[in-house]
């Protein structure tokens, strides 16, 4: 029978800490998927959870064992991962958009030539628009449109209130909205 | 009729909207909103899909193959033993031989010295960026903690117990940038330390919000960030410098 992650916590903390390779290969891949979300880039992601699962293992003290591991460990990974974008846009690298390759977004049209054409404008408009976001703004809208976390669980995560969470969001859509609008436009999309 | 917000409609379309119901009566009768709702629609509907690389079923397992040499030093400890005020004490004394051993290197360096850097210096200067950023992560894990706990008995004891630990260090740690005209990190401590000592002091009978709310709205966990990434970026300089010796 699986022990849960509290009960491996409690025995981690008492001494058994072997037991922490335990935690790390049951939500690496959880926390690689929001790291990657989050910085849009395979190598950033892979750092980040890296770096998150150091953290974790330097902080496992003053995790209480009532808590949700998986929420407190992704609360981690989500500001380690916010911190390498910070980073990534300082040394001004390019940020590799987390987005299908040449804009091929998958879509029903996206055999026909026209239809190609469109969704390899619409995903460098997004990519472009990602790219000009604050990093709380592309975090918030990341988790909220992605991972579809509600305002309140992303606002637990980023460590920002309810209100600044939606703000972000709301920003964030808006920029993609002013961004987009054009395109969609001239296709046609908007009613 | 008054229209209904832009945020409003954002929420609704995630179906965050407390009263979803009145929203869909209202979109029903009023076209501009409709309108409008149509058009946030198309955008975020329009937005691709983000193709997360896939990683395998043995990944866990390559991830904690890179880990586990980083975390070895560690194996055998007990991770109660980091909040425990004894050890913290102890630490916390380790802490501050090494920076008045720190501190009076530096002082007593003869002005007129040249300023050829030793490795003695910048093996020092690593060692106390190290403990530095160890201290801003741990403040920075408490007042997350703090901000998202129940605040219950427990937790509020657990926070004390924590904080008390952090509240000496930090003031050692705000003395030392200070005599060193480090601005940005004595300004971020100075705006820490009374934080943790309402911590150190909190009971679960206070109400404890006020404290949370002060956490956050003035950006004290981003400031703590932006210092950490700029201790981050001294100590890479630093090993640097030192592996050019």
């Amino acid at each position: 029978m699986e022990v849960n992650d509290s009960a491996l916590v409690a025995r981690i903390q008492s001494g058994e800490g072997h037991l922490f390779r335990e935690l790390v290969c049951r939500h690496s891949v959880q926390i690689f998927r929001l790291a990657y979300r989050i910085t849009g880039n395979e190598q950033d992601a892979e750092d980040v959870v890296q770096e998150t699962f150091l953290k974790a293992h330097r902080m496992l003290g003053s995790f209480e064992a009532r808590s949700n591991f998986v929420t407190w460990v992704a609360r981690i990974a989500a500001n380690c991962a916010l911190d390498q974008l910070r980073s990534r846009r300082r040394r001004d690298a390019a940020l590799a958009p987390a987005l299908d390759g040449d804009g091929d977004a998958p879509d029903l049209g996206a055999a026909h030539p026209e239809h190609r054409i469109f969704h390899a404008q619409l995903g460098r408009i997004v990519e472009r628009t990602l790219e000009q976001m604050t990093e709380q703004e592309r975090a918030a809208f990341v988790l909220r449109h992605y991972e579809q976390m509600d305002t309140n669980e992303i606002g637990r995560l980023l460590a920002t209130s309810g209100p600044a969470t939606r703000q972000s969001i709301f920003r964030a859509v808006k920029k993609l909205r002013l961004a987009l609008m054009p395109l969609l436009e001239r296709k046609g999309s908007i009613p | 009729m008054s229209h209904l917000g832009q945020e409003k409609l954002i929420l609704h379309f995630y179906g965050e909207c407390e009263d979803p119901a009145a929203v869909e009566r209202h979109l029903s009768e009023c076209a501009p909103c409709r309108e409008r709702f149509a058009e946030i629609r198309s955008v975020l509907e329009a937005v691709p899909a983000v193709q997360v690389p896939e990683r395998g079923g043995d990944y866990g397992a390559e991830v904690w193959g890179r880990l586990q040499p980083r975390l070895a030093y560690r194996r055998g400890r007990a991770w109660s033993e980091w909040i425990r005020p004894r050890a913290w004490a102890i630490s916390a004394a380790a802490v501050l031989l090494l920076t008045v051993g720190f501190l009076a290197g530096r002082v007593w360096h003869p002005l007129g010295k040249s300023n050829i850097p030793s490795p003695a210096a910048d093996a020092g200067d690593r060692i106390l960026l190290a403990a530095v950023a160890e201290h801003l992560e741990r403040s920075q894990m408490l007042l997350l903690e703090y901000v998202h706990s129940d605040r219950g008995p427990e937790s509020a004891q657990r926070a004390q117990v924590w904080a008390e630990s952090l509240v000496a260090a930090n003031r050692l740690y705000r003395q030392v940038a200070l005599a060193h005209r480090e601005q940005a990190l004595a300004s971020v401590l100075d705006e820490l330390e009374p934080v943790l000592v309402e911590i150190e002091h909190s009971s679960s009978d206070q109400p404890a919000e006020a404290l949370a709310e002060r956490i956050q709205s003035k950006d004290v966990l981003f400031k703590i960030k932006v210092v950490e990434t700029q201790i981050e970026q001294r100590k890479l300089t630093t090993t640097q410098k030192t592996w050019k010796l």
